[in-house]
């Protein structure tokens, strides 16, 4: 009897299924999206959507397409986008995306607003911004992999130092757009055309009007294509919904040192004629609070190793037994020191409380920071302490 | 039996039962008045919730409901519990449309809403026809999968957290704490299922087969501690932006998703919380089939008749889980959390008051 339930409920299951329509889409229906670039122009969105083209047999895909539409909403044009290539968007695979300079001099939340509650799109997808447009960064064939999007994902992920891999995803950018003063950071990336290394290629490129015309045009690569070298070197400063300013390789590392657990990159020092450089082996800061005197302190700790002595009149030595003089150390942590100031500072004086000191002296202090919050910015005041331990 | 469950399936029960709905939407409801407070919230319901466990078990130590319509009738015993019966559908029809918003966010595109609910009430029902039996057979195997979650995030995983973003507790006083424990109401007291489970008595069994550990009150206080410590991190993970997040226990998987260059694993998250949702369901669905067939209905006929109701109102009533939201925070609120607390009380009331009377100790109440 008990085995009749069984069979019963199944085979409910299996026509209860089938009759109310719930149909699977084949993975060659769908527009598998590796990468997502976000533009503004006027008061519509440009939408590019890197697409994994799928082939004929499912088990590999045929090459890549950067599909462009305009809308009015990030899902208008992504509708646009789905109906011209005839398949159904798929985001779960989407890992980065893009916001143009227009779109971040505009107000990049309200295009964010959309994929924070998209559940198909991951919010640990990596987010950045590009000098100039968003599309350009997405379509441009780089040197060193077919797709820039799993270029620029190799970079901040799994390549890239502190000096410019400034890792942020959709959920960083929430989580510090609902601060009291809402600073955020972004890597801009920009494109440099470079030789190429390669030749061939498949990258195609179409694009969808507003109107909804549609046209394309495709490449075929070869020696004549560009391609290109992407930059990490700068970042964006932004506050809320305004862009503040661009902060160079110092602000960046600043930033990182402050908010990243560091494991790698290099800190080259000069001494007269001697150069040093040592390379990270962990870094980590904790920030504490003092309300009443508007002070935090950043305490690093750093695990370097020396790496590299560049010394003109000393060619033999065993770099092991090489301990680095007092006066090295004073550099390395001065070093750290100007990094992270320059980054309050800059940001500071932009009105941009870029390490969140509002939310650390509210923590502290409580209610009573309500008396004394008012132009807090202006008043504090950040003390960075370096401890350095050499290997 | 078909209401039977061992001492330590019903605490693995009890540790599931409050994790699942509690960690899901109402992170993001609780958010919007409590802000950075909602593990306080959270630690509020977690203590009446096992204020109810403790009657509950209290109950089924004298006996349970059988006892009760022994001792009492027939009509006293509908009269408790069809109004349990009316909760555990409401109950299992909110937390249906649940469900389904999160398989269609998580599992597919586009697919049928209809299709998707009907299916999970069918596998649910299922369970639920297997009795305390399955339920508990199935919470056993599901345990496993919270180490395999752990391994994998720990190993792959990533979770950036913030602890100043918890910070200052309480700053605003009670007010916004207790506002968001009134608009929690409906998804609290979530145990009352457990009053038609009978925990099997070990006192039959020969001795080296009886558990000397304390399951029950262990796996009541880690779920508390669970609870607290996943709202804490929640809240140290998204911040003031807590409010956006609709499907809590699969995004703060960011600790559980391994990014590669086509995308992100969260898969054992994802898994785990569908499991314990189709649990749950189906112990709603158990409870309920367990009234309806009092009447003299079949067991597997009264689940069947349940599963097509609740079906129906998350479906028609609800359509979509806003609906089924708006309605979970309107009035009806009050009127479940009453019954929730009132009828374990007078159950526990009416066979304390009985025993005294008959002098029956407690043990030997006991099945």
């Amino acid at each position: 009897m008990k085995r009749q339930y069984k069979w019963i409920a199944f085979l409910i299951a299996f026509a209860l299924t089938f009759a109310l329509g719930v149909k699977i889409t084949p993975l060659s229906e769908r527009a598998i999206v590796a990468g997502l670039a976000l533009d503004m122009e006027g008061e519509e969105f440009t939408v590019s959507a890197q697409i994994l083209l799928p082939s004929e047999n499912d088990s590999k895909s045929s090459g890549i397409i950067v599909s462009s539409a305009k809308g009015s909403t990030i899902g208008e044009a992504l509708a646009k986008i789905s109906s011209e290539s005839s398949m159904l968007i798929a985001m779960s695979h989407c890992n980065l995306v893009i916001l143009g300079e227009g779109l971040i001099a505009r107000n990049a939340y309200s295009a964010l607003d959309y994929l924070i509650r998209n559940a198909y799109l991951s919010e640990n997808a990596l987010l950045l911004t590009a000098e100039g447009k968003a599309k350009d960064i997405l379509e441009c064939k780089t040197a060193y992999s077919e797709m820039s999007s799993f270029y620029i994902q190799r970079e901040l992920l799994v390549y890239g130092n502190y000096k410019e891999a400034v890792r942020r995803n959709i959920k960083d950018y929430l989580a510090s757009y609902y601060t009291e003063n809402g600073a955020n950071w972004l890597t801009k990336v920009r494109k440099r055309e470079t030789e190429s290394p390669q030749s061939g290629g498949n990258t195609e490129s179409s694009s969808s009007g507003g109107s909804g015309q549609s046209g394309g045009s495709s490449s075929s690569g070869g020696g004549s294509e560009k391609v290109y070298v992407l930059e990490f070197d700068s970042c964006a400063i932004i506050r809320k919904n305004e862009f503040c300013f661009s902060g160079n390789e110092q602000v960046i590392s600043g930033i990182n040192f402050v908010t990243a657990s560091l494991d790698k990159g290099d800190v080259v020092v000069k001494e007269g004629n001697v150069s040093y450089c040592f390379y990270i082996v962990k870094s980590k800061c904790d920030l504490s609070y003092s309300p009443n005197d508007y002070e935090a302190t950043a305490k690093l700790n750093m695990d370097l190793f020396l790496k590299e002595i560049v010394d003109p009149n000393c060619v033999n030595f065993d770099i092991a037994d090489v301990e680095p003089p007092p006066s090295v150390n004073e550099l390395v942590k001065t070093y750290v020191i100007d990094a992270v100031t320059a980054a309050f500072e800059q940001s500071r004086a932009r009105g941009v409380d870029i390490f969140d000191l509002y939310g650390g002296f509210y923590g502290k202090a409580g209610k009573k920071w309500y008396g004394l919050s008012e132009n807090y910015l202006e008043k504090s005041s950040l003390k960075v302490e370096v401890n350095v331990k050499y290997f | 039996m078909i209401n039977f469950i061992t001492k330590r399936q019903f605490a693995f029960v009890v540790f599931f039962v409050p994790f699942v709905f509690k960690f899901s939407i109402l992170p993001s409801i609780l958010s919007l008045t409590a802000s950075r407070d909602i593990w306080i919230t959270m630690l509020i319901i977690m203590l009446i919730e096992l204020t109810q466990l403790a009657f509950i078990v209290k109950i089924d130590s004298i006996g349970g409901l059988e006892e009760l319509k022994k001792r009492y009738g027939k009509i006293v015993y509908y009269l408790l519990t069809v109004p349990l019966l009316a909760v555990m559908v409401l109950k299992g029809a909110v937390y249906l449309a649940e469900t389904t918003s999160y398989s269609n966010s998580y599992l597919f595109y586009n697919i049928s809403t209809r299709g998707v609910s009907v299916v999970v009430v069918i596998i649910a029902s299922y369970v639920a026809v297997k009795g305390a039996k399955g339920i508990g057979r199935m919470v056993e195997q599901i345990i496993w999968l919270i180490p395999i979650a752990l391994i994998i995030g720990l190993l792959f995983g990533k979770l950036k957290l913030t602890p100043s973003y918890i910070l200052p507790i309480a700053v605003n006083g009670v007010t916004p704490i207790a506002k968001s424990l009134d608009k929690c109401l409906f998804w609290t007291l979530d145990f009352t299922p457990l009053l038609f489970l009978k925990i099997r008595n070990e006192k039959a069994l020969p001795e080296r087969k009886r558990s000397r550990f304390p399951w029950i009150p262990a796996c009541a206080i880690g779920s508390l501690i669970l609870m607290v410590a996943l709202y804490a991190l929640y809240v140290m993970n998204y911040g003031g932006g807590s409010h956006l997040i609709d499907t809590a226990f699969s995004s703060l998987g960011a600790f559980n998703v391994v990014n590669t260059e086509i995308g992100s694993i969260d898969w054992p998250s994802i898994t785990l919380w569908l499991s314990i949702a189709v649990i749950s369901l189906a112990l709603k669905i158990f409870g309920s089939g367990m009234v309806v067939s009092s009447i003299g209905i079949k067991f597997p006929v009264a689940v069947l008749i349940v599963g097509v109701i609740i079906t129906t109102i998350a479906h028609f009533g609800f359509y979509n889980l806003e609906r089924a939201v708006k309605f979970a925070t309107g009035y009806v609120r009050y009127a479940i959390i009453a019954i929730e607390l009132l009828v374990p009380l007078i159950v526990l009331i009416l066979l304390e008051r009985e025993t005294v009377k008959k002098e029956v100790p407690k043990n030997e109440a006991t099945v």
